[in-house]
């Protein structure tokens, strides 16, 4: 049972990391490419389009969390 | 907070007779920043430039060119100029300097070609035996092995020419300098009202230069010329100039890029030159880091002098002085733990490193949401004090003070985990305190936007999760090479350290962009969302 416990702990920390990133990533190709259309036409946006690329980053950062969490705190708890 | 200049918006009337007087004076006094007039009617038109704009503008261009072909700029020569002045003598000196300079350019173009010709002579080879006269190919051969005489001469005529450039430089960017606030001074009318008799300028001034300007005009043109303030709605952008002292003045590009404040908001430019450089050190936190982009931002200073470029590269500065000073906390060099290298296990009784980013980063995580709540709640104090400005006191409690409880209450629900009892009752009051009255504000909508302010906090965590990131790089690198490459000795030592030198530089790009735009965002989705509305505009006086 508790081996079932530590197998589901460590899948969800992989899962966490992974569909968070492919999540960010996708999110910042749509805004990356709308942000370069935007600057073809206004140069002066690409200050702007550069800050809301990485808005989408926050998904993964409490991805990462979640995952650091799982890992340090709740696995050893387990264990 | 609120020091920057109060600006006053004003209409100036006059006869046209004395438009030209008018405009020198306004030149000269660089205060006013015109708007532009645009609505057209029978009546009031857009007034007509002064002079012959075509013909200055045609000396401009030609020697702007002249400028930019032989690469003169303000910030390369020594010798420094008077702006707007120009003479007779001046503009005869800028003449012959054009003339002198040009003739060495020719000279020096017509060697070139001759030199040119030389080389495919000398590509043909033996010219005897095809049937041309014996003394023109003694005449070719002469041709030829002048070569290095007619390469001296060209060097010679390059020398002249630099530093005939170099002693009349001055004259020229005096008289560029000349044409172009001239050429201003004409168009100026076109921004102006005018109607058959009268011209009318419209533009803000800085309140305290008002009676100057007023006494100024009065002076010279009586009851020709009338100054008046007028009203203005609290739509309308107003001009900003920010007064900051010069440590601050860097983060001003924060703000351009976002928004300018209305004059009457909290200018919060000196709260971000706090926590801006703070984030920033506490997400990249490598001493080693720290000291390379401290000296490149010193370095790329003297190479770089454009006003945005000063203003990067002063934010860099800034930031990779926290970025030092959190590397000793984190006892950090090149993801190195340098205090375990170094053998001190703790410096007065505290344990060294205070807090290791891999180990500790459950303490670093509740820091960073410690300073989510304390950044968001100092972004709530300011839309309070806003709200209070711009409305009232009742608004401002049930718009801003509603958020200010219900974080207060998060506070103490937080601590009441390490200190149960009279906490977590306080916590449960403040929050449902809060909750009345946020919907008596806001509507049942406001609750909604609890999970809102929630998210903004968690946010912070990024401080943490940017530092691990960067730093577990850095830790790859360097086991990567002291693990793996640098055991097999040899020739592996020099491609360990390449190694380690790419990465690193690598991961500092990496960490200056990333540090950068994170501790942007903090601010502008998370900071500024709280209280700033912006809307201002830039005050550019005429005749700068």
């Amino acid at each position: 049972m508790a081996e079932l416990a530590v197998m589901v702990v460590v899948l969800s920390s992989v899962a966490s990391v992974i569909l968070t990133g492919l999540a960010a990533a996708w999110a910042e190709k749509h805004i990356g490419s709308a942000a370069i259309g935007a600057m073809t036409e206004k140069e002066e946006l690409f200050s702007k389009g550069l800050v809301l690329t990485v808005i989408p980053e926050t998904i993964v950062i409490f991805g990462l969390t979640v995952s650091l969490v799982l890992l340090f705190v709740v696995l050893p708890q387990l264990l | 907070m609120s020091s920057n200049e109060r600006m006053t918006k004003i209409t100036l009337v006059g006869t046209k007779d004395t438009m030209k007087e008018t405009i020198e004076i306004l030149h000269l006094l660089k205060i006013i920043h015109i708007v532009d007039f645009k609505e057209q009617d029978e009546t009031f038109e857009i007034g007509k430039s002064l002079g012959e704009v075509s013909k200055f503008s045609e000396l401009l261009l030609s020697i702007r060119a002249f400028l930019s072909k032989f690469d003169i700029r303000p910030d390369n020569i020594k010798t420094t100029y008077v702006k707007r002045e120009v003479s007779r003598e001046l503009e005869k000196e800028v003449f012959e300097a054009e003339n002198v300079i040009k003739s060495y350019g020719e000279k020096i173009s017509k060697i070139n070609l001759i030199l040119k010709e030389i080389e495919k002579i000398k590509s043909i080879g033996d010219l005897g035996g095809i049937g041309i006269q014996k003394n023109l190919v003694a005449s070719l051969d002469d041709l030829v092995s002048s070569k290095s005489e007619l390469e001296e001469q060209r060097n010679i005529f390059k020398d002249q020419m630099d530093s005939t450039i170099k002693e009349k430089s001055a004259y020229l960017l005096q008289y560029e300098d000349f044409l172009s606030s001239e050429i201003e001074k004409m168009e100026a009318p076109l921004r102006f009202t005018t109607t058959k008799n009268t011209f009318i300028v419209e533009g803000w001034i800085p309140e305290k230069k008002y009676q100057e300007l007023e006494s100024i005009l009065k002076k010279k043109f009586g009851d020709r010329v009338n100054l008046d303030k007028i009203k203005y709605s609290d739509e309308e952008p107003v001009p900003v100039e920010f007064k900051h002292p010069s440590p601050v003045k860097p983060f001003e590009l924060l703000l351009e890029l976002f928004e300018y404040p209305k004059t009457r908001e909290i200018d919060p430019t000196f709260a971000i030159f706090i926590t801006f450089p703070l984030f920033y050190g506490i997400m990249l936190g490598d001493i080693g880091y720290g000291l390379v982009i401290f000296f490149a931002s010193l370095f790329m200073k003297t190479k770089f002098k454009t006003e945005g470029w000063k203003m990067i590269l002063g934010i860099l500065e800034y930031s990779s002085i926290y970025t030092i000073a959190f590397g000793f906390i984190d006892g950090e060099f090149f993801g190195f733990n340098i205090f375990n290298l170094l053998g001190i296990e703790e410096i007065f009784g505290l344990r060294m490193p205070i807090l290791d980013r891999i180990v500790d980063f459950m303490p670093i995580m509740i820091l960073s949401i410690s300073i989510g709540v304390i950044h968001v709640l100092l972004g709530l104090v300011f839309g309070f004090i806003n709200v209070y400005r711009s409305h009232n006191l009742k608004e401002a409690i049930l718009k801003k003070g509603g958020w200010i409880v219900l974080i207060f209450s998060i506070i103490f629900l937080a601590s009441s985990i390490y200190l149960p009892g009279i906490l977590l009752y306080l916590g449960v009051g403040l929050l449902l305190a809060s909750i009345v009255l946020l919907v008596v504000g806001e509507g049942f909508i406001g609750l909604i936007e609890i999970f809102g302010i929630m998210s903004n906090i968690l946010s912070y965590v990024r401080l943490m999760a940017i530092g691990l990131s960067s730093v577990g790089i850095a830790i790859v690198i360097n086991s990567i090479v002291v693990d793996i490459i640098f055991p097999k000795g040899g020739v592996f030592v020099l491609l360990g350290y390449s190694v380690l030198i790419v990465g690193h530089i690598g991961n500092i790009l990496l960490g200056i962009l990333a540090c950068f735009l994170h501790a942007l965002r903090l601010h502008y989705v998370e900071f500024f969302t709280k209280f700033y509305e912006g809307g201002g505009i830039k005050y550019k006086p005429f005749g700068i």
